[in-house]
């Protein structure tokens, strides 16, 4: 899955948004980054500068355990929109709930239609897609 | 009980010509389908001092209501665009006419809605441009793009939790199309059988193409008013009896699970303003951006128990000559989907007694849920005929 450099083509996070850069940035370093209250202690994803549970600013950054399990998953087997997902389809798509108790959108790798089940156990790996963006992905634990 | 909508009644409504536009902007089949609801209402143009519309996505428009009017020459006091998702937006659309008027801000409004999606939309290869949907730093990147996909992780739980099938979902799909095959207007008329159903090609897991709600080009409009300006009118004023709305979240990530959706409390609302009980419904439309949709939406009702609406449409429940069937015009799923008011143009055709082939005998009280996003937003409303 992995791009290279300026020929990727798929959609890419904006780097530039000073709420959620830190967790690109440990995504960057290879390490699961998760925004979590000071004040009431809600892990929370995707950051936001308050903490949607109390509004309290005070956030600070925790390292997730990066595991998990499958929560849900699609394959998807049409490459909508254009044609930057072509060569992946059928590619899953899962909403992963972590240790941690927050999910997240992410995809799985090494993995084929019919091997994936809700409640599978899922380890997060990091995807270097480009020279600025890593993407965490997950794969099943056997 | 006091309500918000108390007083006021729907009046008139059209649909343009549903299905493949070539050639017709979004704007053009708004204002197309304005004009034969403000004639079906008995009025002219100069009887509406207020506009709500919706864009839609095909050609999303900002001050999109003021661009209704300016196209219909009409100058109203109170204009809004209101986008609560777009298969949910019409009932907001009404209690927003309905505020308005019981305010005193205005005594007519005018309501659009309508897209050109499958002549536009497509040929834009899907995304109204510039349009932010919310996925796309923590979605996107990863290839969930479709409704579809997001919709499908959904269902999965639906799967997972209740042991819904396919075949299950497929009896929705076909008994839409029977019904659409009854509705002349309708874009898919051909009926299809279950093992179409099953050998349609895979979208997205557990989603097949016959389980995905279709992409239209169509307008619909309605007109609201006060109870007592429609004595004057001459078609059977249509009231709303009940209404609710939830709302859990925007992106499919921070959804919650299928059993506390937004859909649950929207009826538990609705049944709860209006004393109505399951029982009381004749003829019930529901959001079915795809099958899976309806399913849900039909527990959400009430109308069997919580992961029991697979079993009920595979008996062949949701039919006509059954009680209280469902999307009796098609639905999004055959009917056409541009942008979800037909269902709630439909509940007020059957409740004039106009629907031909498809008239529930004696129909009295309609539900129409819609939602919005995924699963994001829900509103259900429950008409009546005011005579």
């Amino acid at each position: 899955m992995s791009g290279s450099g300026s020929e990727y083509a798929k959609p890419l996070p904006s780097l530039g948004d000073e709420v959620t850069a830190p967790y690109w940035q440990a995504a960057a370093e290879g390490r699961l980054a998760l925004p979590r209250c000071e004040d009431c202690g809600t892990t929370f994803f995707y950051p936001r500068r308050a903490c949607p549970t109390c509004w309290s600013e005070h956030i600070e950054w925790t390292d997730a355990a990066g595991t998990g399990r499958v929560w849900s998953f699609t394959w998807v087997h049409v490459p909508f929109y254009d044609d930057a997902w072509k060569d992946d389809v059928p590619y899953c798509v899962a909403i992963i709930e972590l240790d941690e108790g927050v999910r997240l959108v992410s995809s799985l790798t090494g993995v084929e239609p019919g091997q994936v089940e809700v409640g599978d156990a899922a380890r997060v790996v990091f995807d270097r897609v480009t020279d600025e963006v890593t993407l965490p992905r997950f794969e099943v634990v056997r | 009980m006091t309500d918000v909508l108390d007083g006021v009644a729907i009046v008139g409504m059209a649909e343009t010509r549903v299905g493949k536009l070539p050639g017709r902007s979004a704007i053009d089949l708004q204002a197309a389908a304005g004009r034969a609801a403000v004639a079906d209402a008995g009025l002219t143009k100069d009887d509406i001092d207020a506009v709500f519309s919706f864009s839609g996505y095909s050609q999303a428009m900002l001050m999109h209501a003021a661009r209704v009017a300016e196209h219909l020459g009409i100058h109203p006091e109170v204009t809004a665009q209101i986008d609560v998702g777009g298969p949910g937006t019409h009932h907001s659309a009404v209690m927003a006419a309905a505020a308005a008027i019981r305010a005193g801000m205005c005594t007519t409004a005018l309501c659009t809605f309508g897209e050109n999606g499958i002549s536009v939309r497509t040929a834009g290869r899907g995304r109204a441009p510039g349009t932010l949907t919310g996925g796309e730093d923590f979605e996107m990147p990863y290839g969930l793009l479709a409704m579809i996909s997001q919709y499908a992780l959904l269902a999965q739980r639906h799967v997972h939790r209740y042991g819904t099938t396919s075949e299950q979902m497929g009896a929705v799909a076909v008994t839409s199309r029977y019904h659409a095959s009854l509705n002349e207007n309708a874009h898919k008329r051909t009926p299809i059988t279950l093992e179409e159903h099953q050998a349609s090609p895979m979208i997205s897991t557990p989603l097949r193409m016959l389980d995905c709600s279709l992409i239209s080009d169509g307008g619909g409009a309605f007109v609201v008013t006060s109870k007592e300006r429609a004595r004057d009118l001459p078609r059977p004023p249509i009231e709303v009896l009940g209404w609710g709305m939830g709302t859990t979240h925007h992106i499919v990530s921070q959804a919650p699970d299928v059993s506390e959706l937004g859909s649950w409390e929207a009826c538990r609302l609705a049944y709860a303003r209006s004393g109505l009980v399951v029982d009381d419904l004749d003829v019930v439309y529901v959001h079915d951006a795809c099958t899976i949709s309806t399913l849900m939406g039909i527990e959400a009702l009430g109308m069997c128990g919580e992961g029991e609406s697979g079993p009920y449409a595979a008996e062949g429940r949701l039919q006509l000559g059954h009680p209280r069937p469902v999307n009796v015009h098609g639905g999004m799923l055959s009917h056409g989907h541009a942008g979800g008011v037909f269902h709630f143009l439909d509940a007020v055709r059957q409740l004039r007694g106009e629907a031909g082939p498809r008239q529930v005998e004696g129909a009295q009280v309609a539900a129409v849920t819609g939602n919005g996003g995924v699963l994001s937003t829900f509103s259900t409303m429950f008409l009546a005929s005011g005579r």
